[in-house]
Parts: C-alpha cells; structure tokens; sequence
C-alpha cells in the first residue's frame, strides 16, 4: 500500500497530509510506501503501476469540526469531482488524472481518501491543535489503517469527530 | 457560459478560458453586426513580485521569481541571472552557459509536450480536452506524457528537483552534475528525440485556419546559437537592438480592463508577437541540423505569419531541444567550478532569455551590499496580449453571426495558440459579448 501525502506545508491545517506521511516515515517501517505531493498532478499516472492500494492523505473542507476524519473509497458520489480536481493549482487534479487513466486504458489501483476537516489554512498560520491530535491518531492507528483498506472497500463515507478512537471502524 | 440580452445588447459570459494556466476573459461588444470593442480583461490577482523583490539580497532572485510559473521557472531564474551578471559584471565560463541551456531545454521539452498536446491540439482535433482526445488518439497522448516527464527529469537532475528548480545562482550554479548524472538521460532523450519528429509529423497534418496577418516577430538572438540565453534583440520589423534598449523601444502600459500590463512599440503604437513562431522566423538558420531539416520539410514555408501554426514551432523546437541536448551532455565535461567567483557591487543590468512562449525581459538594480532595489519584469504573456486583441479584432467580424458558443471557441482557439500563461503575466476565461 502506498500513502499519498498530500498538501501545503506552509498553510496551517492544509499541512496535515503532508505531516501524516513525515511521521510516518520517522516510525521506520510503518508497512505502506510513503509518498509527499504538494502538487499531485498528472504525475500520479506514475504511482498506480506501482501499487495496489494507494491512500491519499489531504485535508478537506466540507463545513464540519476542525479535526473531523473522513475515509472513503474512490471516485466517490459524495465528493464532488471538482473538489478532486482542485488538488491541483493547475486543474489536473485526481479526478482529471483518473478520468485520463481510464481513456488511457491504464489499469488503476484501489484508491481511497482520508480527508482531515481543516480549521486554519492561513499562510504561516500552525497547525491547530484539532488536526493536530487528528494527525496523531491517524499515526498511531496506521497498522489497523492499513489492514482495513487492504482487505475491503470503504464504499460510504465513514467520518469520525475529532478524538474518536474507533477510527478506522471496521472492515 | 451564460448570456444576459436586451433589445440592444447581448452579453455572453464563458467563466474559465480552459486549457490555459491562469485566469481571464474577453469582453466583445458589436453593434448591428459590427464589431465594436475587443479587450482581454484579466483578472488574475496582481503578484506584486517586482515589489517583493526590493530589499532582497540578489542571490535569491533566481529562486523568488522561479516562483512566478511551475512550467516555465527556469526563464524567468535564467532572465535573473543575466541581468544581475550584467550588473555585477560577472561572466560565468562557457561550460556554465552550455548547462544553462541544457537547463533551458528541459523547459521546453516539458512545456512544449504539455502545450502541444495536451492543450492545443484538441482546438484543431475537435475535442474539448485532452482527455477527450486520449480515448481516440491514446498513443499521441502517452508519447505527450512521456515527453514532458523526461523534460522534467532534466530539470530535476541538473535543477535539484522538476518544478521550481534550486541550483541556478548568479555566476553559475550551486552544483554542477556528475557526467554519469547527465548521461543517464541520453537513452530518453534518444527516445524524445524520435519522438519529437512523430510529434512534428502529427502537428503538420493538422487542419489550421487561413489567418496571415503582418506581424511584428520579436525575439533573442546570436550570431550562432538558436536563441535561449543571449543576446540582442531583434525584430521582423528592422529592430535590432541591445537588451539595454530594450524599455526604449517597447513599452509596457496599464490598461483599465487588465491586471497584466499591455505590450506595444514606443514608438507608434502597435502590437508586436513573441514566441516560438517568431524565434524560428528570424532565427531559422541557427535550429540544430535535424530540427532544421524537420522545419524545412513539414510542409509550412518561412517566415510563417500564421498564428495557428506556432503548434508546428513548437514541434520543430521539440526537436531543437530534445537535439541540443544530447549535443551539450555529449560534449560535457566537469568543471573545476560550479561558479565564477566575483565581488559584490552597485550595479544595473538586464537580459531577455527566451521562455518557452516568449521573449522575457528582466532589468535589475542593486546597491553595494547587493540588495535589490528596483526589478523590472516583462513576461512574454503581457508582450502578446496587445497583439492577441488585434487577432481578434481581425477575425471576430467575420463570425459574429455565430451562436455565442461559436464566438467563444473561436476566441478561446486563437488565444491558446499564444500558450498564454496569465498567472506568469498578471501583474483569462471568460468571453462576455455585448450585441446591440
């Protein structure tokens, strides 16, 4: 399983997928390959030969509390493409990647999203303290992670408030 | 797009001009079928990076105004350090300029490829993206994909990393590459090579609009290099002239609707063109051998006035590059340093390097401490928008009797040859179209 990390290391909350992958890399050998995208982009055409599960790590938006957890297979009905697409500064966001891979004939692997329900993404602004301990529970429960998405789909959006420890639920 | 219409007016609004990096619109206005009014109104924030560069120590010029554009950062850290050389009268050794412009053709392999097909070429296929096109034409899309990446694999091997490259500095660079570095590139750029000349093939057979209006080409360029790094600048119109000279004779000026500034001559006026047509028209003779035969043979005659067909330019300089390339790893060897060493001093200068889409012109001066303390920037997108008007003044009045959809995509085909890069020049898209 690779973990797409995904993000603006100067931008607050938007650094949580960035700061997922960094810590997972000091732990050692965590069992995923470990991957940092600050502008994934048609680019990630190169990463789906290469596993069989990807997990994109990313902040999102959706109007709900700072440090909500998301999980979620993709393409999903319940995000909107255009939030996909706009993973991308230049409009080739995953969803326009997706959609190229398929008109390609790639063959592409599983792919699921983690989302973290930002606060703050202010320029220079820290992280808070809400994706902060949302950070620290997805580094902490990565092994129960990693075998929930190697083995089942995640076909409805599962979304845990800040601190709930049944993160990732089951298969 | 959406359209508001009164008895007198009618307004067509397109949100985003697609396939362009940035954002904006053209404004149409006709009155009993005549064409009244073209602007293209961009409204991309200004980037105020002229004024973030005051103050700053001139050594990091090249990596604050890389930040300008993730497709083509190496020219604008090329246009910095030429003119700050200028300034500082500092003259890196020939095997620098060689790296520098194998830098530069990493730029363009990836530019170009992305340009070519992946935005341009649905204009003249009939689909509405790229990705449209990939379902019918798979192979020319995996050989754009494989085109770009290996741009980009030049770029992060002698750059430090593929977008945003770190190793430029005045006087040369922070590190040179190891030869075994460079040449493991060489079996790709074979590939890219031969895959250019495919690429120039497909783009010869395209079908172009008939549009030859009478140009002002302006470029760079040497007495016996195809122009990128140095060194006067000339024009299809008698212009040859020193950078220097450069603010004399071209004249950048704000314009209401814009919050890029508008290029034209000083002197009367008009609108002029930068880009990859131009280079090849005034600098035919200096393409390396197999892109000149590649340009001889394809089937368009130059000096080519045909807007349309800067998709052919870019090809035959797909081949330039991907040839040049091969040539500078083929002759590299390491130097004993990576940058010529100098004294830090007051000093003005400037350059103009050709960026993928254009002639880019930068002026800097500096106190004694090296700190910046005026920067002028003049991207090529701001030099053609003037001309890009002009075009469609041209052509609209022949199509105003289209549907509004028709109108816009005739706008959006015509601008998008110009490989527009509006978050670069902002300092497009959207067609709003007033019929009365």
């Amino acid at each position: 399983m690779l973990i797409v990390g995904c993000g603006n290391a100067d931008a607050g909350d938007d650094s949580a997928g960035l700061e997922i992958v960094r810590r997972l890399g000091e732990l050692g050998d965590c069992g995923c390959d470990l991957r940092a995208e600050t502008a994934p982009g048609v680019g990630l055409l190169d990463l789906f030969p290469l596993t069989e599960v990807i997990l994109f790590v990313d902040a999102v938006s959706s109007g709900r509390v700072a440090g909500t957890l998301y999980l979620t297979s993709l393409p999903s009905e319940e995000i909107e493409g255009r939030a996909l697409g706009a993973l991308s500064s230049h409009g080739w966001g995953l969803a326009e990647v997706l959609e190229l891979a398929h008109a390609l004939g790639r063959n592409i692997p599983r792919l699921f999203l983690l989302g973290i329900e930002v606060g703050t993404v202010a320029q220079g602004a820290a992280r808070s303290a809400a994706v902060e301990q949302a950070v620290g529970l997805v580094v902490e429960r990565i092994s129960d992670l990693r075998s929930l998405l190697l083995a089942s789909e995640v076909n409805v959006t599962r979304s845990f408030d800040p601190g709930d420890r049944s993160f990732p639920g089951f298969r | 797009m959406a359209s508001e219409n009164t008895k007198r007016e009618k307004t067509v609004k397109v949100d985003y001009l697609t396939r362009v990096e940035g954002e904006g619109g053209v404004y149409v206005r006709s009155e009993g079928g005549e064409l009244r009014e073209v602007k293209i109104n961009i409204f991309e924030p200004p980037r105020f990076f002229e004024a973030f560069l005051r103050g700053r120590y001139f050594q990091e010029v090249p990596d604050i105004t890389a930040r300008i554009c993730g497709i083509c950062p190496v020219a604008y850290q090329m246009s910095a350090v030429h003119a700050l050389e200028a300034a500082l009268e500092v003259t890196p050794p020939p095997e620098i300029r060689a790296l520098r412009r194998l830098l530069y053709c990493g730029e363009w392999i990836e530019s170009h490829a992305l340009h070519i097909y992946m935005l341009n070429a649905p204009d003249y296929l009939g689909y509405e993206s790229a990705i449209a096109m990939a379902a019918d034409y798979p192979k020319e899309v995996e050989r754009a994909l494989r085109l770009k990446k290996i741009g980009n694999r030049l770029l992060a091997i002698l750059g430090g990393r593929s977008v945003h490259p770190v190793s430029v500095c005045v006087g040369g660079f922070y590190k040179a590459p190891r030869r075994k570095e460079l040449e493991s590139l060489n079996d790709d750029l074979r590939w890219a090579l031969e895959a250019s000349k495919e690429t120039l093939s497909f783009v010869s057979s395209l079908p172009f609009p008939d549009y030859t209006p009478d140009y002002e080409f302006v470029s760079v360029t040497h007495p016996n290099e195809y122009p990128m790094n140095q060194r006067r600048i000339v024009s299809s119109k008698g212009v040859d002239i020193a950078p220097e000279d450069f603010e004399r004779v071209y004249l950048e000026e704000h314009v209401e609707h814009s919050t890029a500034l508008h290029s034209s001559r000083g002197d009367n006026g008009s609108s002029y063109f930068v880009g990859p047509l131009a280079r090849i028209n005034l600098n035919i003779d200096k393409l390396m051998p197999e892109a000149l035969a590649g340009a001889r043979s394809c089937g368009v005659s130059w000096p080519c006035r045909n807007p349309y067909m800067g998709i052919v330019a870019r090809a035959v300089e797909l081949i330039h590059a991907c040839e040049e390339a091969l040539a500078i790893i083929e002759a590299y060897r390491e130097p004993s340093s990576s940058r010529a060493e100098f004294k830090v001093r007051a000093g003005e200068g400037c350059a103009a390097t050709e960026a993928p889409r254009g002639l880019l012109y930068h002026r800097y001066r500096i106190d004694e401490q090296g700190l910046v303390e005026f920067a002028r920037i003049v991207p090529p997108t701001a030099q053609n928008y003037h001309r890009m008007e002009d075009d469609l003044k041209a052509i609209l009045p022949g199509v105003l009797d289209q549907s509004e959809a028709q109108i816009a995509q005739v706008c959006e085909k015509l601008i998008r040859t110009y490989d527009p890069c509006i978050s670069c020049s902002t300092h497009f898209v959207k067609l709003r179209l007033e019929r009365g």
